[in-house]
């Protein structure tokens, strides 16, 4: 009921969003500038988000994600995640339970994720591309999803 | 109306469906939603791994830059099943399944819900690797089939609903009925005691407990009001008898003072009379005894003297009225032999051609009585049973016994005590007598017949000597039918106890 509702508020404000965004909008996913990853294959983007341990040498990738851009979290769950919002959550929840995973840390604000992407140097995010480019603090890994 | 709308089963129903008229609609609005959502998500769900996948194959199983293996790769997207747009996108490089027309390429408009720029397509892309550079899939999946079932989904939905609503009517119309059903019968019963009738008992077989209980209650109340209500009224009957009693006894207390006053003054009169006619018979009989036989004033003496006996006979009568009791009274073991005496000189009296019935029981019992007065008694109402047959003939009954009387019978006549009497009837076919005539035959000088004919006497001496004789008379009288007389001599304890000193 209450995602009912909150879809009929979302779909007009997405439509107010989307008629207002650029046409060269752009998702990428991101690490630390200091970091040591340089590229990291979809599928194990995929995995990583999904809950599942993804080893980069003696590391594993380190998710971060932002839960107050709407848009950008229905691009993530379309292009990278290929799931609805509530399978994605059941999934999450499952591999909790199955495998003791953390579900990625999900941060409210743009300069808080940054911050952790510093601190953790085998931690990922994804983000506006504009925001990557205009933050030296991040480096981008590869393009999410292109706005046509 | 306003009655129809009040009734319990009225009350119910509207309540149902007020309720129903309430939540219904949240009902199903809310399982409207929840169709929707399922439906949507896993629409939504399919579409995005479904082309996740496809991508993730187009990806690994070749080279991207094989644009025939690209384009069949679509086509075969589209021919296996729903999506109905599959593009290929590289920087300028564009590829279409072959199985699109070339607008309808342009047609994508990336969609993040279901629904979303009401096109009934929904559009996502998918990014893969095509070498070093970014590409792109674009799937188009037709909404159509889901946003059917959804469709069926609500009319079914509905359909649940509405029978659901007439079911909840149907059942709240039964319940409301089998409720209301013990109350109407109630009310009926209520309506019934209240019309007058006390007796009907309200007796309502219900399984609900809180109207057993009530009809238990009004039953009870019932009960109590009845036992007031039949108590009250037997108050009242026996007051209303006591009072008509009183009224009775009243009447018949004034009746004996008058007829006591009368004799009182009746015998003053025929003492005083006598006292005069003493005197005359005296010195005329004396004056008849120093006339020779043949004297020419004998026979006038003679009538003087007649004339003189006759009023002395009258005076006597008179007296007999007002003679108060225990005057030449004495026990007479048997009544029959004094009543047989009695009927003889009736019988000579009495012409032959009128039938007489006599039964004269022997030993009924003694009785404290003057026998000549008893035999005056018989022959008196005798004479005054002929004289009222002399219009239409038929006969005189003439009956002695011994009864018992009742407490209910001396209540209604107050000389009388229960207990055993004599019973002497005289009773004959004649004219019978009006309720006038009853008040008034006691009376002395009181007579129907013409003047002359009567002294009026017949039944005051009657009256005396029953009264003297502390009896009790007892007349029924029915115009031309008859009357018949029964006079009550108590049976006397005297014989009876020296009976008992004897044995």
């Amino acid at each position: 009921m209450r995602a009912t509702v909150t879809k009929f508020l979302l779909v007009p404000v997405l439509m107010l969003f989307l008629t207002v965004s650029r046409a060269d909008d752009a998702v990428v996913l991101v690490t630390g500038s200091e970091g040591p990853l340089s590229d990291i294959s979809s599928l194990d983007t995929r995995k990583a988000y999904l809950g599942i341990a993804v080893p980069v040498g003696d590391n594993t990738l380190r998710p971060f994600r932002r839960g107050k851009d709407e848009r950008l979290n229905l691009i993530f769950l379309q292009s990278v995640i290929a799931m609805s919002r509530r399978s994605y959550e059941r999934r999450l929840l499952s591999m909790m339970l199955k495998f003791g995973t953390p579900r990625p840390v999900e941060v409210d604000s743009h300069e808080e994720l940054v911050e952790r992407l510093s601190k953790n140097r085998y931690g990922i995010a994804y983000m506006w591309k504009a925001d990557a480019d205009a933050d030296a603090r991040v480096k981008i890994i590869r393009v999410l999803w292109q706005e046509r | 109306m306003a009655r129809a709308l009040n009734r319990i089963s009225s009350r119910m129903v509207l309540a149902v469906m007020l309720i129903h008229a309430v939540l219904l609609p949240l009902l199903a609005y809310g399982m409207l939603a929840v169709v929707r959502n399922v439906q949507e998500e896993i629409f939504i769900d399919h579409v995005r791994i479904y082309s996740r996948v496809f991508a993730d194959l187009l990806q690994s199983t070749g080279d991207l830059a094989d644009e025939k293996r690209i384009v069949e790769a679509l086509d075969n997207a589209i021919l296996g099943g729903r999506c109905v747009h599959a593009a290929f996108k590289q920087g300028d490089r564009r590829l279409l399944s072959s199985l699109m027309d070339a607008d309808e390429g342009e047609k994508f408009s990336e969609d993040f819900s279901f629904g979303e720029h009401g096109d009934n397509v929904y559009y996502l892309s998918v990014p893969l690797l095509a070498g070093n550079s970014m590409a792109v899939l674009e799937f188009g999946f037709d909404e159509e089939p889901t946003l059917l079932e959804m469709d069926s989904a609500r009319s079914t939905i509905l359909s649940i609903v509405l029978i659901y609503l007439l079911v909840s009517i149907v059942l709240v119309v039964f319940l409301s009925t089998v409720l209301s059903r013990p109350l109407q019968r109630l009310r009926q019963d209520s309506h019934k005691i209240a019309s007058g009738d006390y007796t009907r008992k309200m007796s309502v077989d219900s399984n609900i407990v809180e109207i057993n209980e009530l009809t238990k209650d009004l039953e009870h109340m019932r009960s109590t009001l009845v036992g007031i209500n039949e108590r009250l009224e037997g108050e009242i009957a026996s007051r209303e008898e006591a009072e008509a009693e009183r009224r009775k006894a009243e009447i018949h207390l004034r009746h004996m003072h008058r007829l006591q006053s009368i004799g009182t003054l009746a015998g003053g009169v025929a003492h005083e009379f006598n006292n005069v006619l003493l005197p005359l018979l005296l010195y005329t009989d004396l004056a008849l005894e120093d006339l020779p036989p043949y004297s020419p004033v004998r026979p006038n003496l003679e009538r003087v003297m007649k004339l003189a006996n006759r009023a002395k006979g009258l005076s006597e009568q008179i007296l007999t009225f007002g003679r108060p009791a225990g005057e030449d009274m004495h026990l007479v073991e048997d009544m029959a032999p004094v009543l047989d005496e009695a009927v003889s000189m009736v019988r000579a009296l009495i012409p032959a051609n009128i039938d007489m019935q006599i039964a004269i029981k022997r030993s009924v019992g003694p009785v404290l009585c003057n026998p000549n007065e008893v035999q005056q008694l018989v022959v008196n109402l005798c004479s005054n049973a002929y004289r009222s047959l002399l219009q239409g003939g038929g006969g005189i009954r003439i009956s002695l016994r011994a009864c018992t009387v009742t407490e209910e019978f001396a209540a209604e006549h107050p000389r009388l005590k229960a207990g055993d009497y004599v019973c002497l009837t005289v009773a004959d076919d004649g004219e019978g007598m009006d309720a006038e005539t009853m008040e008034r035959m006691f009376d002395p000088f009181f007579s129907t017949r013409e003047v002359g004919q009567g002294t009026g006497l017949g039944l005051s001496v009657v009256h005396g000597i029953v009264t003297k004789h502390n009896g009790e008379i007892v007349v029924s009288s029915e115009v031309g039918v008859g009357t018949t007389v029964d006079v009550f001599f108590p049976q006397s304890d005297v014989g009876s106890e020296e009976g008992a000193e004897n044995d």
